[in-house]
């Protein structure tokens, strides 16, 4: 089997295996919710919340496969864009900074819970990790478009 | 790094993406390398040298000064 008939079944399996997954962890999370005392909800919701998350990106997956069926040559122009050695490279290099400035950011907050001597509230503390998030998101795009206008 | 890319390309009778689709790159890295903007990893410069049979420094021009980062 060539390279180009490799590809699109690469990601039709990819696709089948994250839906796989993704309802065996959200039946696993109804179950366990079901059986368990309340205070374990929040971690079963978060193995829920995680199958669905997987169950998304096994559609997108599946998504591409029969776009590909329908128009041989869209996927592979996806294959090329994606394993394409410059976009490989900025998104390399954005990366780079995203995770210099999430980690510096980070410390920053561990200082400044260090100074509170764990006095910080919750919601500050709730709110300071979604900046955090959010914002090396936003180090990440910035610096994908600087990146594509550069190079 | 300067290179002779483009020269070569239109020589051969080929657009930006015919070439783009022999290299297995995008188009906008065809451009780019035609512009100079991008050097390419020792890999690609070896298929684009196999792509118009020539040794690599007849397509590639290596300066001096530019041994960092890209251009």
């Amino acid at each position: 089997m060539d390279k180009n008939n490799r590809y699109p079944r690469q990601v039709a399996v990819k696709g089948w295996l994250l839906i796989g997954g993704a309802i065996l962890l959200i039946a696993a999370g109804m179950v366990i919710t079901a059986l368990s005392p309340v205070t374990t909800r929040p971690y079963t919701k978060l193995t829920e919340g995680i199958g669905i998350f997987l169950l998304f990106i096994g559609i997108w997956y599946l998504w591409q496969y029969f776009t590909y069926k329908r128009n041989p040559t869209s996927l592979m122009k996806s294959r090329v864009e994606s394993m394409d050695e410059r976009n490989l490279w900025i998104r390399y290099q954005s990366g780079n900074n995203a995770f210099k400035y999430g980690i510096t950011v980070t410390y920053i907050e561990l200082l400044l819970s260090g100074i509170m001597e764990g006095e910080i509230p919750v919601d500050y503390a709730w709110w300071g990790l979604a900046f955090i998030v959010v914002s090396t998101m936003i180090v990440y795009i910035v610096s994908l478009v600087h990146y594509e206008g550069k190079y | 790094m300067k290179n002779r890319l483009e020269e070569l390309r239109i020589n051969k009778g080929l657009t930006q993406q015919e070439l783009a689709d022999h290299l297995e790159v995008s188009r906008q890295t065809v451009i780019s390398l035609e512009q100079g903007r991008y050097n390419p990893s020792i890999l690609l410069a070896f298929r684009v040298a196999r792509f118009f049979s020539l040794p690599i420094e007849k397509i590639f021009i290596y300066e001096e000064g530019f041994e960092n980062g890209q251009k």
